[in-house]
């Protein structure tokens, strides 16, 4: 599955660190959501959509 | 993650005390057979016993590191754990016929069973790790 967490993250100037304290996972799980070699469950997809403020289907998609 | 390392650090007091109790348990096996200066059933007994708690508060400080972990780094654990028990079927099945078939000479122990599940466990946890970065 395809995201714009790298995109997202950036445009907001958060570290991985940053981000994944907001969302309450590891930095490892930021990252390998980010090379998209993880995909993260639903729980997490719902906070990062929400920190986004965009729609989980904006967030991660299928190409 | 402040959590993490404070549970990490409390199950490796555990797993410190387990192999210490471990140790004096077999320690006191080993002076018994060998001058019967602890020869009793109950100092064994004792020891036994101890060793059993400290193993049940080992596994409980265990579940509660796991419950801190966040869903990559569990799926990690999951998937070490699950390759593991494969390999240990698997390897642990196929010496016991080699033994039992005489190919190999040396009879099956514990001993290596518990070495090579720890083995396989650090191995499958480092290959999957690094699969994630």
């Amino acid at each position: 599955m395809k995201n714009k967490l790298w995109e997202l993250r950036k445009n907001q100037k958060l570290t991985q660190e940053e981000l994944a304290q907001l969302i309450g996972v590891s930095r490892q799980a930021i990252n390998a959501i980010e090379k998209e070699k993880f995909d993260p469950s639903l729980p997490t997809a719902f906070k990062m959509s929400k920190l986004f403020k965009m729609s989980i289907e904006e967030l991660f998609f299928f190409e | 993650m402040k959590d993490q390392k404070t549970q990490m650090k409390i199950m490796l007091a555990w797993t410190l005390a387990w192999v210490v109790s471990l140790g004096i348990l077999t320690a006191n096996n080993k002076l018994a057979a060998e001058n019967s200066l602890w020869d009793n059933i109950i100092y064994t007994i004792i020891g036994l016993i101890i060793n059993l708690a400290i193993g049940i508060g080992m596994i409980i400080a265990n579940k509660n590191l796991f419950k801190t972990y966040d869903e990559l780094q569990k799926r990690i654990q999951f998937e070490a754990m699950a390759i593991t028990l494969g390999l240990t079927v698997v390897v642990g099945l196929a010496y016991e016929v080699s033994f039992d078939f005489g190919i190999i000479g040396k009879e099956p122990e514990f001993e290596y069973l518990m070495m090579f599940i720890s083995l396989s466990y650090i191995v499958a946890n480092i290959v999957n790790s690094r699969r994630f970065r």
